[in-house]
């Protein structure tokens, strides 16, 4: 008695199924070779520490800079806020004092970690000789030349310096705007041009952070440098 | 006669068996990777849970091999255990504002863990009849 239908050989059939399972077992162990490879280089990614910047790289150079650059700022603005009788004109120096204070611990953190001195034997401005373009492009786009003979764009002369000092309060006032104004010009083709040199992020939206408060802060001075009186 | 029946049942049901380990490996495999697109995002901002994701990943796909490999019931039972204790894990950060991950309290709908829970349920759906169909079997061969 058989109760399988005759023209189909249940051996083969059984043959020909077990060989499809083999087929699909062998290509789900294949895929589950392949995620395992894929978690495993995800993982080692995410959990890698990211290598420190070389002594050379655009984001040593920045952070070094920068804080030259913010130092003198730092510099204008303290002489400023002592001397003048503008409550605007002290609030702005304040405000650079101190926002540029903190950017300036920020950037030499980030040296500190990265296992760098803070200053190097490199010629200043190194590090954006690979941006000479972008460089003159803005350059090319600014409203007035920048007073400055420095290597770094937008820094005041020393006698500049002193000027602010000397000179009657309303003129020191008059002067600083001037020299802030050309300094933040400076300080924004620098914070452009790290933004798109520098590999790591945090350099480059401390960067753009840079250049956008500047940039307001320079249409304040403006306001106020265009202004008959200044109280 | 009933000796013919039975074999072509137990035929029959080794066939059954092997296609839900098939279906189990997949939905295992499918499962571990709807984990991977938010691994990093997980091992960056809650480390613990990225972790989690990575043993949990690690365990769907040794689950889904042994599936695979091996005739026993150890890597259903496995899969039963794994997709429950992700299922809470899932409740359990939408629920509570656990640390890092207060964020996701409330967002039942993310799309990523939508899907997961999906393939975590169909898991865990074909790991149970695949323990039922292995006592099935079990109960067959004792009878004859």
């Amino acid at each position: 008695v058989t109760i399988e239908a005759p023209h189909q050989d249940p051996v083969r059939l059984e043959l020909r199924e077990q060989s499809r399972f083999v087929a699909v077992r062998n290509g789900l162990l294949a895929v589950i070779g392949v995620l395992a490879l894929l978690a495993a280089a995800i993982t080692g990614h995410a959990v890698a520490p990211a290598a420190a910047p070389a002594e050379t790289s655009a984001d040593a150079g920045f952070a070094r800079d920068m804080t030259a650059h913010h130092a003198q700022a730092v510099q204008m603005a303290e002489i400023i806020r002592t001397r003048t009788g503008s409550a605007a004109i002290r609030t702005i120096a304040t405000d650079v004092s101190l926002t540029q204070t903190a950017q300036m611990g920020i950037m030499q953190g980030w040296l500190s970690a990265w296992g760098l001195p803070y200053g190097s034997t490199a010629p200043r401005m190194a590090w954006m000789s690979d941006d000479q373009d972008h460089m003159a492009a803005m350059t090319a786009h600014q409203p007035a030349p920048l007073p400055s003979s420095a290597a770094m764009p937008g820094m005041a002369k020393p006698a500049d310096i002193r000027r602010l000092q000397t000179l009657p309060v309303t003129d020191a006032d008059r002067l600083f705007l001037q020299l802030m104004i050309a300094h933040h010009r400076g300080g924004i083709q620098m914070a452009a041009a790290g933004e798109e040199l520098a590999s790591r992020t945090e350099v480059q939206q401390l960067a753009s952070r840079i250049a956008s408060s500047q940039r307001a802060e320079i249409t304040q001075m403006q306001t106020l440098l265009a202004a008959p009186t200044r109280s | 006669v009933s000796a013919t029946a039975a074999r072509i049942g137990s035929r029959s049901g080794s066939t059954r068996t092997e296609r839900l380990r098939l279906a189990l490996a997949t939905a295992l495999i499918a499962a571990a990777a709807a984990h991977l697109p938010p691994l990093t995002d997980h091992l960056h901002e809650a480390p613990w849970m990225g972790w989690l994701f990575v043993a949990f990943i690690g365990a769907a796909l040794g689950s889904a091999a042994g599936t695979l490999l091996t005739s026993t019931t150890g890597p259903a039972k496995a899969s039963i255990g794994l997709t429950l204790a992700a299922l809470a894990t899932y409740c359990a950060t939408r629920l509570l504002p656990l640390p890092q991950l207060a964020d996701d309290v409330g967002d039942w709908l993310d799309p990523w863990g939508l899907t997961s829970v999906a393939l975590e349920l169909t898991a865990l759906v074909i790991a149970v009849q695949l323990r039922r169909q292995a006592g099935r079997q079990e109960k067959g061969a004792r009878a004859l």
